[in-house]
């Protein structure tokens, strides 16, 4: 048994509570209710599913308990008298009286549960194996009724975590999707259609309309209208990161995620990453995505990218977390974030950038994350070979990255941790080395320019070159190396 | 009669945390116990208000004392004062008990009842506030070795106990045998469990170690402001110092043995822990430390020393030519990636 006399803790110290039931199944069940009974000053009311069990737990806590119950799965619950010999025979159906506090154990079985639903608990807690029952499903049950969830979790992986949920009063959404749009119309309906599939009441959608100049805002107004969960906000054209930013804003959400409007994703990719956030209270989840071909409709899984140990177990490593910014494409459209951290962080997104607007929160997102779990799944699409992407660019336009940097230095030098400014200082090389092996033979030159400059803002050429070792390898130093003294043509 | 044990509970701005700790004390399956809480001129303006408003319900068992900034030693000291039970345990405010451990503690003290205890080692356990999750302690494994076939032991035959984890939260000391030795904890400097622990054992006689869950020792919560951007950070070159005097008079080969474990572990932290700036400044003044320390001691100390990343350190931040490198933290990850041959 995982430790719920922590939990005990809490509980000992809230007065006001009169009963508490208990659901036992096995020895250390018992055990634990004669932990909980010495210290509770509650009614006290067993309840199992077999005669066995309930004598057990007569003959170690005897009058210490209030109630004996039966629980029959068909026929409903019957009272049970206990006299010296054990069950005194006297067999009642009784009723559930509202119960303050729920203890269940690991065999207990959904049918249960449902049937205990009726004691309406204030506080659930329970001590379950994925493998026997699923945290999610009780979650759901009882996150209408219950203040309080407090499940304690041993995962298939062996590793234990906890699902620590409290109710809040004023608002019932627990996932908000914030999509920015802009002239998408071909592609939006299959983009919200995938995300609707889900069929959870507390999630939102919050599409917000750039100033379209297509049919988007038409076709949104047509799907909201068929679905409560959507949400259409509109707004003067601002470019995508003021509509992300808006819809963060407005987001309800304890957790939020981005969709691009043009991509789609797998109907349970959302369920999924907010079932794995929950358990452990995760700040950032994130998935696998494809490459989506439009030209031949086909979709590439990508796989070389760091989703698995010990992400997939879900770390709490700052190293680890950090890593991410480097080792993997993490894209701000396939994870969820935790609300409460981007607002105690100040993360947002930065309006004056017009295009990849994701980089700069991504790398403050990883710098400043505390707990990242992976799942291993590939289930967002990302749409490529479209016209006007942004990532096809390979003009001027490649300019932003200038200043996108120029923010993120202004931050690590807020952080003034050495080790995050050395992961920025790997990112601007790999995205000035991606940029000039895009961009047109013309502004090369100056763009090299601004790449000689920017590499110097943070640490000489040595001491790059160096990090660039730390961090990869020697052909990658040499890359560093020429790239500041700019002799890489792309 | 006196009470078995009395925690002093300093609190500083922890109005989220101290609920959960003094309930826990509370609400202990024996209640042989005192509380004194010392508030330390919290600045949030509500924990002044909670600790009074306990000292208030329970006037019995908590005593609240309010008291100017001293820090976390300061306010340890003024606690101490007024304690008269048989035994004393710091807790941290953001710590929490075990439901049963005073219950266990004296049924495992009444055993050895007949002799003078001076202190009680226990185990806490780590509570991740991140992931409510449980840890081991990091020394789990020294103290089974040194407690696994009797709980009793003396310093002075078996010094494995100087390395044991400096934290005076964990040890429960007695109360008279504080008063014996005119125990103070530093007032001024951070770090402040690292000289008591060598001063404490070097007088101690009789030690027991307490295999039973202590408390939860609360890491990861939100808003933890880290020492690491400020310069009290430098006061462990000035504690290393202090305790390396106290040692060195003892005469004993082994207990400084242990110190240098100890701060070269501890340091070793420090340093890649802080901003560039009180970087440089800590590997510094390190550097002049560990240059003035008599070459036969160090010599002694990597002779039994199993760790190899250690030894390079020690030997670096001794030389003049190798403590720049130490300064920048590449070159520091780059000693981490020595292989240990232990």
């Amino acid at each position: 048994m995982i430790r719920l006399i922590y939990i005990f803790d809490k509980i000992g110290r809230l007065n006001k509570l009169d009963t508490s039931l208990f659901l036992v199944k096995t020895e250390s069940d018992i055990d634990m209710v004669v932990n909980a009974a010495q210290l509770l000053k509650t009614k006290c009311i067993v309840c199992s599913t077999d005669q066995e069990t309930l004598e057990k737990s007569w003959e170690k806590l005897g009058g210490n308990i209030d109630r004996y119950l039966l629980v029959d799965e068909d026929d409903g619950i019957y009272e049970v008298q206990m006299g010296d010999q054990g069950i005194s025979g006297k067999q009642l159906k009784a009723g559930l009286d509202q119960a303050d506090v729920l203890f269940f154990g690991k065999d207990s079985t959904m049918e249960e549960l449902i049937l205990l639903k009726q004691s309406q608990p204030k506080i659930v807690l329970g001590d379950l194996q994925l493998y026997t029952l699923d945290y999610y499903e009780v979650w759901q049950h009882y996150r209408q009724i219950a203040d309080h969830i407090f499940l304690t979790v041993l995962t298939k992986e062996g590793k234990p975590e906890v699902v620590d949920w409290t109710r809040d009063e004023s608002n019932n959404i627990e996932l908000s999707i914030v999509l920015p749009i802009y002239n998408v119309g071909k592609y939006l309906e299959a983009c919200i259609e995938s995300l609707t599939q889900w069929n959870a009441d507390y999630f939102e959608i919050i599409a917000v309309n750039d100033g379209s100049t297509d049919n988007s805002l038409e076709i949104l107004n047509r799907l909201a209208q068929n679905d409560k969960r959507i949400r259409v906000i509109t707004k003067e054209n601002g470019g995508c990161a003021s509509a992300r930013k808006k819809g963060m804003e407005l987001a309800r959400g304890r957790y939020i995620g981005f969709v691009d409007p043009d991509d789609f994703t797998t109907p349970d990719m959302f369920y999924l990453l907010h079932r794995r956030a929950l358990l452990g209270g995760y700040e950032v989840a994130y998935c696998g995505y494809n490459e989506y071909y439009e030209t031949t409709k086909k979709h590439l899984p990508i796989i070389s990218d760091n989703l698995y140990h010990p992400y997939n177990l879900g770390t709490i490593n700052p190293k680890e977390i950090r890593n991410l910014i480097i080792t993997s494409q993490i894209a701000i459209w396939r994870c969820i974030y935790k609300a409460e951290f981007l607002k105690r962080e100040g993360i947002t997104f930065k309006e004056d950038i017009r295009r990849f607007d994701d980089l700069p929160f991504k790398f403050e997102v990883l710098a400043k994350a505390r707990s990242v779990v992976s799942l291993i799944d590939f289930m967002y699409f990302y749409r490529l070979e479209r016209p006007g992407q942004d990532i096809s660019a390979n003009d001027d336009r490649l300019f932003v990255h200038f200043a996108i940097f120029k923010h993120l230095d202004d931050l690590v030098k807020e952080l003034g941790e050495a080790e995050i400014t050395d992961l920025l200082q790997i990112t601007k090389i790999n995205t000035h080395l991606w940029a000039l092996s895009k961009l047109q033979e013309k502004f090369k030159r100056e763009y090299k320019k601004g790449v000689k400059k920017d590499l110097k803002t943070n640490m000489g050429i040595i001491r790059s070159a160096l990090v660039a070792l730390r961090y990869r390898d020697k052909k990658f130093m040499m890359k560093s190396l020429l790239l500041s003294l700019g002799f890489i043509n792309g | 009669m006196k009470p078995f044990v009395t925690f002093v509970v300093p609190a500083y701005n922890v109005a989220n945390y101290i609920e959960d700790c003094i309930y826990s004390i509370l609400n202990q399956s024996e209640k042989d116990f005192k509380i004194v809480i010392v508030d330390d001129g919290s600045t949030d303006g509500e924990t002044p208000h909670i600790c009074k408003r306990f000292a208030e319900q329970y006037p019995d068992r908590i005593e609240a004392i309010f008291q100017q900034n001293k820090g976390l030693g300061g306010a340890r000291n003024t606690g101490l004062i007024s304690v008269d039970s048989k035994y004393v345990m710091f807790l941290d405010s953001d710590d929490f008990l075990d439901l049963n451990f005073i219950k266990y503690i004296k049924m495992f003290e009444k055993e050895y009842s007949e002799m003078q205890i001076d202190m009680i080692f226990t185990l806490p356990i780590i509570y991740d506030d991140l992931q409510k999750i449980f840890y081991d302690w990091h020394d789990v494994a020294l103290f089974d070795r040194i407690f696994m076939h009797n709980p009793y032991c003396i310093p002075a035959i078996n010094p494995d106990l100087y390395e044991l984890e400096v934290s005076a939260c964990r040890k429960l000391f007695s109360t008279e045998f504080l008063k014996r030795i005119d125990f103070k904890f530093d007032e001024n400097l951070k770090y402040e469990d690292f000289f008591p622990h060598f001063y404490t054992l070097s007088l101690a006689r009789n030690c027991l170690g307490f295999r039973g869950t202590s408390f939860y020792y609360r890491v990861n919560r939100v808003g933890q402001i880290t020492s690491l951007r400020n310069s009290a950070r430098l006061d462990i070159v000035k504690v290393l110092e202090k305790t390396y005097q106290y040692v060195a008079s003892l005469n004993d080969i082994r207990i400084m043995r242990s110190f240098l474990r100890q701060s070269v572990v501890f340091t070793k932290w420090c340093i890649s822990n802080s901003t560039p700036e009180i970087r440089a400044e800590l590997v510094d003044k390190l550097s002049v430390f560990y240059a003035q320390l008599p070459k036969h001691i160090v010599d002694e100390y990597c002779k039994l020393e199993g760790s190899r990343r250690n030894k390079l350190y020690i030997k670096a931040i001794r030389s003049k030519f190798l403590t720049k490198y130490l300064k920048d933290y590449i070159y520091f990850e780059l000693l981490k990636s020595v292989k240990n041959n232990v």
